[in-house]
C-alpha cells in the first residue's frame, strides 16, 4: 500500500526527475504543443453544435440554438434514419470482413519460405494504399464499369454483360472489396512486425514434440498476436461510425442514396452544402460520444477477458 | 476502414478551431444582422448602376449585337492600342484568391509571365490559386478565418448580404454613375451585368461577364459527317434516330455522356421554362412544369435504348475526355469557352471537327427556345480598407486586367511576352509556347475580365461558326427570371434539397423507382426549399420595376 511517506518522497524526486529528464522533455515538447493545438484547441470548436454559426459572424456572434442541431436524432427523419441504418450495416460489414483480412494475410505472408518473394509480394501489397479513393475508384470504373474493360470484352463478344458498379443491391459487397484491395495490404505491417516478435523457440520446441503446422499456428502464432488483435479492434470502435467519405461520395451518383448514403455524407449533403456548420459537428459530436463510449465499453469488456486492452484498470 | 472521413476532427479542426484560433473576436461587437433588413427590392433597385461606356477601339470582323451575340474576331488585331496608360501601382503589394482550372503555374520567381505582369501592374499581385472543386470549402475556411485578401472571388453563400455587410467594401462613391470614368475598362462591362454585384442597397463588386449563350451543344462533326448525319436533328424523332445511329457499342461509342447533357436538351425541345416561369409575377420552377415530367419521360426511353454512356450517373465521368476521344459524340451542354479548349486538346488529332448543333422544337416546328445563361461568372469583392486609396488602387488593378479584347493589356495578359509565352504569325495570330502554356494560366481572369469576344487563334472560320450559331439561337431565348435576385432558401436549403430531388429522378430514369413517385418529390422539394425560394423572388419581383 502506497503510504504518505511514499508520496512524500514522490515530491521531492519529481524536480530531480524533471531535471534528469530535462532533454527528454524539451524534445517531447514540440510534439505535446502540437497536439494541444492542433487536436484539443479544436475541441473547444464544438460549441458551434449549439449555435446557427455563420463563418462572418464566428463563434462570439453567432446565435446560440440549444439542442436543435441535435434534432435530427429525436425527429424521425427518414433520410437520417436510412444513413444510420447503411452506416452500421457498413460498420458490421467492415469490421467482420475488412478488419481480419490483413492478420489472414500476413499469417500468409509470413508462411512463405522465400524471403525475396515475400518482398516482392509485400511491396506488392502495400502499393494501393498510396492511391487515392479517386484513383482507386477510377481503376474498379475502368475495369468493371458499365463501360469498363470486363463489358468491353464481353460485348465484343456478344457475351451479356455483367453489372457490377451502379447496381445498389452489390454497392456494399464493392465498397468492401475496394477496402480491402487498398488497404488490407498495409494492414498486414503491425501483424507482420509482432510475428517477428515471437519467440521462434516456442515454434521450434512444438515442432520437435509433433505438432502439425495448423496446431502451431492455433497454439502459439494466434495467442501471440490476440492482444494486438483486440487492441487494434477497441481502436477502430472508436471511429466505427466513419465508413468513408470520400470513397462514398465519389460512387453515390449512380447508386443513388438509398442504397449509399452514410452518415458521413448525410453531414455533407445536408450540412455542409447548405452552409449548415452547426448540424454537421453536432452530428460529428454525437458520433464522437458514440466513439468513446464504444471504446470504454469495448476496453472494460477486454479486462473481463482477462486482457490489457488500450489501457490497463 | 482507414479512409478519409468528413470527421468531428476535420471539420473542428478547419472550421470551429480555425474561426477560434483566428481570433472570432475581431469582429466588431454588434448583433447577427438580418438579411431582410437592408438586402431589399426597393432599396436595391435605388442603386445607381455604373454607366455603360463601350470600348471602341478595335473593331470586330462581325459586329455583336444587343440581343447579346457576341463580336468574332477572325485573326487578332494587329494594332492593338493602349487601353491603360498609367502605371496601376507604386510598389505595392496586393492580394488575391481565385479558383484554377489547371495545374498551378509556378511563382513569379521562376515565371517571367506572372514577373512581367507584376511589372506591368507596378507591385507584387500575391494570388492564391485553389483548385475550382475545392473552392467552395476554400472560400468558406478563409471567411471563417478572417484572412481575406483583397480581392476575392465570390461565392454566394448562406446569408450573403450580411457577409458582404460585415467584411467587403461599397463600391458606390467609386464606381456607380459617372464616377465609374475614372475606369474605362471597368464601365465597358455590360449594365446587366453588375446588377449581379447589388445587395443592401448597394455595388459590392466587379462582375466577372459571361456571354448570353451560356452554353453550347457541342458535337463531334467528324462523327457525324462519318456516319452520314445531319448535324441539325429537327424533331425529337430526329434526335432520336440521330443518337441511335451514333451509338455502337462495339466501338465504344454513345451519343451522349453525362445524364444532365440530354436532359438540357430535351429540355429546350420540350419547351421548358429557363429554371423559372413568371407569369405576372408567379414564378414556377421547371420541376413543377409538364414540360419537365416530358423530358424525363423521353430520357427514360433514351437511357433504355442505350444511347446514354453506360456511366452517365457518374457526376465524376469525365466527359471532356471522352468527347475528345470521340467516346461521346455530342456534348450537349458545355460553356462556350470550351470551344478554344477542344481545339487546343486535339490539335494533334487531324480528323477532328468540332460542330455545334441547334435544337429544334419537340415537334420540328421551328428552333427550340434557348436558355440565356446569367451573364456573369462570379463578382469579385474588395476586403473593407480603411484607406480610400487602397480601393482605388485595387480598382486600377481590376480596371488593367478587365482590359477589352485586341488591346496590348489583353494580348499580354491572355498570350504573355512574345518570343518566351508565345509565337506570332504573319496574320498576326498568337500561339501558346509550352512554357506559355503553363505560365499563363493565373487565374486572374477571374478577378476581373473583359466582356467575351469569339476568337480562336489561327482558325479564322471558328469566328464564323460561333457567331451563325449564337445569331440562330439568340433570338429564341429565354431568361431566368430570378437572375440578379437573392433567395436565401437558394442557398441554404435548395442545394441539398435539389440534391435529393435530382438524385431521386436519376433513380427513375434507371428504373429503380417508378415514375408515379415525381409527385411526391415534387412536393417534397417544395417544401423543402421550393416554396420559400419562390416566395423570396416573387417578393423581390413584385416590389421592384424591374429585377435588379
Amino acid at each position: 500500500m502506497r503510504t504518505d511517506a511514499d508520496a512524500a518522497v514522490s515530491v521531492h524526486r519529481t524536480p530531480r526527475r524533471l531535471g534528469r529528464d530535462k532533454l527528454l522533455l524539451l524534445l517531447g515538447l514540440p510534439g505535446g504543443l502540437a497536439l494541444i493545438l492542433f487536436h484539443y484547441v479544436p475541441l473547444l470548436g464544438n460549441v458551434i453544435a449549439f449555435q446557427d454559426y455563420q463563418p462572418y459572424l464566428g463563434i462570439l456572434e453567432s446565435s446560440w440554438t440549444g439542442l436543435t442541431n441535435f434534432s435530427f436524432l429525436v425527429d424521425g427523419n427518414p433520410e437520417f434514419i436510412n444513413a444510420l441504418i447503411n452506416t452500421l450495416v457498413l460498420t458490421l460489414i467492415q469490421t467482420v470482413l475488412v478488419f481480419p483480412v490483413p492478420l489472414v494475410l500476413a499469417l500468409l505472408l509470413n508462411s512463405l519460405a522465400g524471403e525475396r518473394l515475400k518482398r516482392l509480394l509485400q511491396s506488392v501489397l502495400y502499393l494501393p494504399h498510396f492511391l487515392s479513393w479517386v484513383i482507386v475508384v477510377a481503376l474498379f470504373q475502368q475495369m468493371l464499369g458499365n463501360a469498363g474493360m470486363l463489358n468491353t470484352f464481353l460485348v465484343q463478344h456478344d457475351l451479356p454483360i455483367i453489372h457490377i458498379i451502379g447496381v445498389p443491391e452489390l454497392f456494399k459487397a464493392l465498397i468492401t472489396s475496394q477496402a480491402i484491395w487498398k488497404d488490407a495490404g498495409w494492414g498486414t505491417i503491425i501483424f507482420l512486425a509482432a510475428l517477428s516478435r515471437i519467440d521462434q523457440e516456442l515454434y521450434e520446441a512444438s515442432a520437435v514434440d509433433g505438432a502439425s503446422g495448423w496446431q502451431r499456428l492455433w497454439n502459439i502464432t494466434l495467442p501471440s498476436l490476440r492482444g494486438l488483435f483486440i487492441l487494434l479492434l477497441i481502436l477502430r470502435l472508436g471511429s466505427s461510425l466513419s465508413v468513408g467519405f470520400e470513397q462514398i461520395i465519389l460512387q453515390q451518383g449512380p447508386v443513388g442514396r438509398d442504397a449509399s448514403e452514410v452518415l458521413d455524407t448525410w453531414v455533407y449533403n445536408n450540412g455542409i452544402l447548405g452552409g449548415n456548420w452547426g448540424m454537421s459537428t453536432a452530428v460529428g459530436l454525437v458520433k464522437g460520444v458514440v466513439g468513446v463510449f464504444l471504446v470504454i465499453g469495448a476496453n472494460k469488456l477486454a479486462h473481463v477477458f482477462g486482457e490489457r486492452g488500450v489501457y490497463e484498470k | 476502414m482507414p479512409a478519409y472521413t468528413f470527421d468531428r476532427r476535420t471539420l473542428l479542426a478547419g472550421v470551429g478551431g480555425a474561426a477560434l484560433i483566428a481570433g472570432v473576436g475581431s469582429l466588431s461587437a454588434c448583433s447577427k444582422s438580418s438579411d431582410s433588413g437592408k438586402n431589399t427590392a426597393t432599396a436595391n433597385s435605388a442603386v445607381k448602376l455604373p454607366t455603360y461606356i463601350a470600348y471602341t477601339g478595335v473593331k470586330p470582323d462581325l459586329p455583336g449585337t444587343e440581343q447579346g451575340v457576341d463580336p468574332a474576331f477572325r485573326n487578332y488585331p494587329k494594332d492593338r492600342p493602349k487601353s491603360v496608360e498609367e502605371t496601376p501601382g507604386n510598389g505595392e503589394t496586393l492580394s488575391g484568391m481565385a479558383n484554377i482550372y489547371y495545374a498551378v503555374p509556378p511563382g513569379p520567381s521562376k515565371n517571367s509571365y506572372w514577373a512581367g505582369l507584376n511589372k506591368r501592374l507596378g507591385l507584387t499581385l500575391d494570388l492564391q490559386m485553389v483548385g475550382n472543386a475545392d473552392y467552395t470549402q476554400k472560400f468558406a475556411t478563409t471567411i471563417a478565418g478572417n484572412d481575406l485578401p483583397d480581392m476575392l472571388q465570390m461565392q454566394v453563400v448562406a446569408n450573403f448580404p450580411a457577409l458582404l455587410e460585415k467584411r467587403f467594401t461599397k463600391l458606390d462613391e467609386y464606381l456607380a454613375g459617372d464616377a465609374i470614368k475614372d475606369y474605362p475598362n471597368l464601365a465597358n462591362i455590360p449594365t446587366r451585368t453588375w446588377k449581379s454585384a447589388v445587395y443592401n442597397g448597394a455595388l459590392y463588386g466587379i462582375p466577372i461577364p459571361r456571354g448570353a449563350i451560356g452554353a453550347y451543344h457541342f458535337i463531334r462533326q467528324d462523327l457525324f459527317e462519318a456516319a452520314g448525319l445531319s448535324p441539325e436533328p429537327k424533331s425529337y424523332d430526329e434526335l432520336v434516330e440521330t443518337g441511335k445511329a451514333l451509338t455502337d457499342r462495339k466501338k465504344r461509342r454513345w451519343a451522349y455522356g453525362l445524364i444532365n447533357q440530354p436532359r438540357q436538351l430535351l429540355g429546350r425541345m420540350n419547351g421548358e421554362p429557363n429554371s423559372w416561369r413568371n407569369e405576372g409575377g408567379k414564378l414556377t420552377n421547371t420541376y413543377e412544369t409538364e414540360e419537365y415530367k416530358q423530358t424525363i419521360t423521353d430520357l427514360i426511353a433514351m437511357w433504355k435504348s442505350g444511347v446514354i454512356h453506360p456511366d452517365a450517373f457518374n457526376p465524376a465521368q469525365p466527359f471532356k475526355q471522352l468527347f475528345n476521344a470521340g467516346t461521346v459524340a455530342i456534348n450537349a451542354a458545355d460553356g462556350y469557352p470550351g470551344w478554344t479548349q477542344y481545339i487546343l486538346d486535339n490539335a494533334s488529332n487531324p480528323n477532328f471537327k468540332l460542330g455545334l448543333m441547334p435544337s429544334y422544337k419537340r415537334d420540328g416546328s421551328g428552333l427550340a427556345h434557348w436558355a440565356y445563361g446569367s451573364g456573369v461568372y462570379s463578382i469579385t469583392g474588395l476586403k473593407k480598407q480603411d484607406d480610400p486609396e487602397k480601393i482605388k488602387l485595387i480598382l486600377r488593378v481590376l480596371n488593367y486586367l478587365a482590359a477589352p479584347f485586341g488591346t496590348e493589356e489583353h494580348m499580354y495578359r491572355l498570350y504573355g511576352q512574345e518570343g518566351v509565352d508565345h509565337t506570332v504569325n504573319s496574320e498576326g495570330n498568337p500561339s501558346l509556347t509550352k512554357v506559355g502554356t503553363a505560365n499563363t494560366v493565373l487565374p486572374i481572369r477571374y478577378l476581373a475580365d473583359a466582356p467575351y469576344a469569339i476568337y480562336q487563334p489561327g482558325r479564322p472560320q471558328d469566328a464564323d461558326t460561333q457567331h451563325d450559331y449564337q445569331s440562330l439561337e439568340i433570338p429564341t431565348g429565354i431568361s431566368n427570371p430570378t437572375v440578379g435576385l437573392f433567395s436565401n432558401a437558394a442557398a441554404t436549403k435548395n442545394p441539398t434539397a435539389d440534391k435529393n430531388f435530382t438524385d431521386a429522378i436519376n433513380e427513375i430514369i434507371q428504373g429503380r423507382k417508378p415514375f408515379s413517385t415525381m409527385d411526391d418529390l415534387i412536393k417534397t422539394w417544395k417544401s423543402a426549399a421550393g416554396d420559400e425560394m419562390r416566395k423570396e423572388y416573387e417578393e423581390q419581383l413584385q416590389k421592384a420595376a424591374t429585377p435588379r
